[in-house]
């Protein structure tokens, strides 16, 4: 009950910050998501295409050190934590200190980088969706390895398991928005039945 | 949480009463005196299994009716406890080395996703060991409480080690040792309570991952997915028709009553309701709030929910707790007995649970308005129907005698039909727009409907507007949206009503009901929505497909 209302008063942060929005107070969210591409983007969940927004006050940190904040204040010194997950923390970018490019560098850098957006199904909020940097593909037909390890080479992707449906894997594309991205590339050249991007997303304890 | 201490009394006072009546012959829920709880000291405050008011807030024979199915009364005469079940845990971990758990875990079928082995113990989460007791703390062992299955196995997937699993896990936790696992129980969602939004799911995978359990789950006979209704019930603007989990026709919606058989507080209504099981509640008596939680298995010492929960007055052995409530908490009942059904029974198919579960619910709470009755098919039973309670509460001896024997139902026929034609909705006025679709007996079947879906597609400025009927040919309707507040919490963890818009739309949404069970689908099908707040939000209804999922006569 503690965690269930621990999780409710961290999502309503991020909530709250919505509803600002829409009561009509100012928040600079264009300069925030410059080369970003847009905020929203299009992806195939495996039965059919729907769209997620960025949310442009969020920034996803991976595999940190949780005594560790240089990196996150390096790009936004006043970034508040708005949740704390074992793989991943979710930070609320200071509007004030932050700069525009160290924040878009973060999310498009492809050296490993440590940060990835927040994605939500509504431009207006909800349930926070983090991208893993994972595929998931399953194919028309069952491959076999050697076919299977020069179709991921080809596509820029690593094979990385396979699932218990048939014909069904999960590659590793990146970090950023490179998952979907890819994801999208994949389903769309109607190679396969679905192209999937791995997401973290919210749960519940009832 | 003073009145703990008044509970406590109240316990006492009965218990002394029970030994008199054990003495004299009698059969009761006292720790020392009767012989069916002499080795679980805790089984006396187990109101949800035996409820003999022993508690503020608890009234006699509010309970699942389970004794009779130990002792062998129910069914074929013999004794029926869970053995050779497995029941799948999907949940925050489970502690293995429980001292009234650890008899019935099955050796190296659990999984732990944070380390990826075999053991999902956690040191600082309890809500999973919670749960696992409701389904199968051991019985007869000298310690603790009682699970309404003592013998089923249990097999714990922490999936909610972190607040945010992936949807690979997801998968994984709906289909993990599929062949074995008989019961998958599900006391979390993917959907926040109480916010009265429809929040899509992000990706199929979830949905897949059931697919594949219903279709090659236990030797084909599907895994049964017990699923809590959801918590969002107290502020009146939730509903589980706006979950996608819950309306899923492969799950069973738990709901949740208190000790007096009625809605618990926080228990959602929805047409896609099952059944309920005891959830406990907090209860106002003599000036203050108590708490009448499930009793159940704890983090072994001063860890978990006992005292960290904050009951101030909970269980002096902190391997146990009395304070766990919830759909998290009915849910796991339901999975109990349904391990009783497949130990009776293991020959039932997924959609032979859920029929023999819903022909057995006992009508609760007999005065609440919204209980009607099905107009069945010749032949079909006719069932109690309500909103916030589905067919009723769950009845473990009733369901376990109706499983012995069974005959299983033929296979599932499909019909679905859409209409496309774009409506505006006129705005917040009480008659609202009506269309139909029109069912022929002979040229689409008329078939005994199992379950019904309805793909709603509308756009709408503020979805929380409408209020969405279907009436199905016989005049039994279904509510599959009321009209309420989206809300949203504000920094201070304070529920407000949102402004101009709602998070999603019903666009497109799919919503389900049980309520037309047993009922014929030819005919006409009326779709009413109603726009009933907000003047100045606007919206279109652009089409719907309604889904029948059934079998022939």
């Amino acid at each position: 009950m503690i965690l269930r209302v621990l999780n409710a008063l961290l999502l309503g942060i991020g909530l709250s910050i919505s509803g600002l929005s829409q009561a009509g107070v100012e928040i600079q969210t264009v300069a925030m998501t410059e080369n970003v591409s847009q905020q929203s983007k299009r992806y195939f969940d495996g039965r059919r295409w729907r769209t997620v927004w960025i949310n442009p006050q969020e920034l996803a940190e991976f595999a940190v050190d949780d005594s560790d904040n240089s990196l996150m204040r390096s790009v936004s010194p006043g970034a508040k934590l708005v949740q704390q997950g074992r793989k991943f923390r979710i930070w609320e970018i200071d509007q004030a200190t932050s700069t525009a490019s160290a924040v878009t560098r973060s999310l498009n850098s492809a050296d490993g980088s440590q940060f990835a957006p927040v994605f939500q199904l509504s431009a207006s909020g909800g349930s926070r969706l983090v991208l893993s940097g994972k595929v998931i593909v399953r194919f028309k037909q069952d491959m076999q390895p050697p076919q299977l390890l020069d179709w991921a080479q080809q596509q820029g992707l690593q094979l990385m398991q396979k699932m218990s449906i048939p014909s069904t894997y999960v590659f590793y594309a990146g970090q950023g928005t490179l998952a979907l991205e890819k994801a999208g590339q994949i389903q769309e050249s109607g190679e396969v039945k679905f192209a999937v991007p791995e997401w973290w997303r919210q749960a519940y304890k009832r | 949480m003073k009145l703990i201490s008044e509970q406590k009394k109240r316990s006492s006072q009965f218990l002394s009463g029970a030994f008199l009546l054990a003495a004299l012959g009698g059969c009761g829920g006292s720790e020392e005196g009767a012989s069916v709880s002499v080795d679980d000291p805790l089984y006396g405050d187990q109101w949800h299994l035996k409820n003999t008011a022993q508690f503020v807030g608890a009234r006699s024979g509010e309970d699942i009716n389970v004794e009779p199915v130990w002792e062998g009364v129910a069914g074929n005469g013999a004794s029926v406890k869970g053995s050779g079940v497995l029941v799948a845990v999907v949940d925050d971990g489970l502690q293995l080395a429980h001292e009234d758990l650890a008899a019935n875990i099955a050796a190296n079928k659990s999984w732990d996703y944070a380390d990826r082995d075999t053991d999902p113990t956690s040191t600082l989460l309890n809500h999973g060991t919670n749960v696992a007791g409701l389904i199968a703390a051991r019985d007869l062992n000298g310690v603790g409480v009682r699970g309404v299955a003592p013998h089923a196995s249990l097999a714990g997937y922490n999936l909610l080690w972190t607040e945010t699993p992936s949807t690979t896990n997801i998968f994984d936790a709906m289909t993990r040792n599929h062949v074995e696992v008989g019961v998958s129980n599900n006391s979390w969602g993917l959907a926040i309570d109480e916010l009265g939004e429809a929040e899509p799911p992000s990706d199929s995978l979830w949905q897949l991952g059931i697919e594949e359990g219903i279709s090659n789950g236990r030797d084909g006979k599907g895994i049964i997915y017990v699923w809590s209704a959801g918590n969002g019930g107290s502020d009146g603007q939730d509903n589980s028709n706006y979950d996608y989990q819950t309306n899923n026709r492969h799950v069973i919606s738990v709901c949740a009553v208190d000790g007096w058989g009625k809605q618990a507080d926080y228990s959602e209504p929805g047409a896609n309701i099952w059944l309920c099981a005891p959830g406990g509640d907090d209860v106002f008596v003599n000036g203050g709030w108590t708490r009448l939680g499930l009793p159940t298995t704890d983090l072994e010492g001063s860890a978990g929910g006992n005292p960290a929960a904050g009951l101030a007055d909970d269980y002096t052995d902190q391997n146990y707790t009395r304070g766990f409530v919830g759909t998290s908490a009915s849910a796991p009942i339901v999975s109990g007995v349904v391990a009783l059904m497949l130990e009776a029974n293991p020959s039932l198919g997924w959609r032979d649970v859920r029929l023999i579960l819903a022909e057995t619910a006992r009508k609760n709470d007999v005065f609440d308005v919204d209980w009607s009755v099905t107009s069945p098919m010749f032949g079909q039973p006719e069932y109690n129907i309500n909103h916030k309670y589905g067919f009723g509460v769950v009845d473990a001896a009733a369901a376990v005698s109706k499983a012995v024997g069974w005959i299983n139902v033929a296979d599932q026929v499909i019909i679905e039909k859409t209409l496309s034609t774009a409506i505006d909705i006129p705005d917040n006025n009480s008659i609202g727009i009506q269309q139909s679709i029109s069912l022929d007996a002979v040229a689409d079947g008329d078939l005994i409907i199992e379950y019904v879906e309805l793909d709603f597609s509308a756009v709408h400025q503020y979805s929380g507007d409408l209020e969405i009927i279907l009436t199905a040919p016989s005049g039994t309707k279904s509510i599959l949206a009321e009209t309420h507040d989206c809300l949203y919490l504000d920094s201070f963890g304070i529920l407000q009503v949102r402004r101009g818009t709602c998070f999603y739309d019903y666009n497109p949404w799919t919503f389900a009901s049980g309520r037309h069970l047993g009922e014929g689908s030819a005919g006409t099908w009326k779709l009413n929505v109603v726009d009933k707040a907000n003047t100045g939000a606007y919206g279109q209804l652009q089409s719907w497909t309604l889904r029948i999922y059934g079998r022939t006569q």
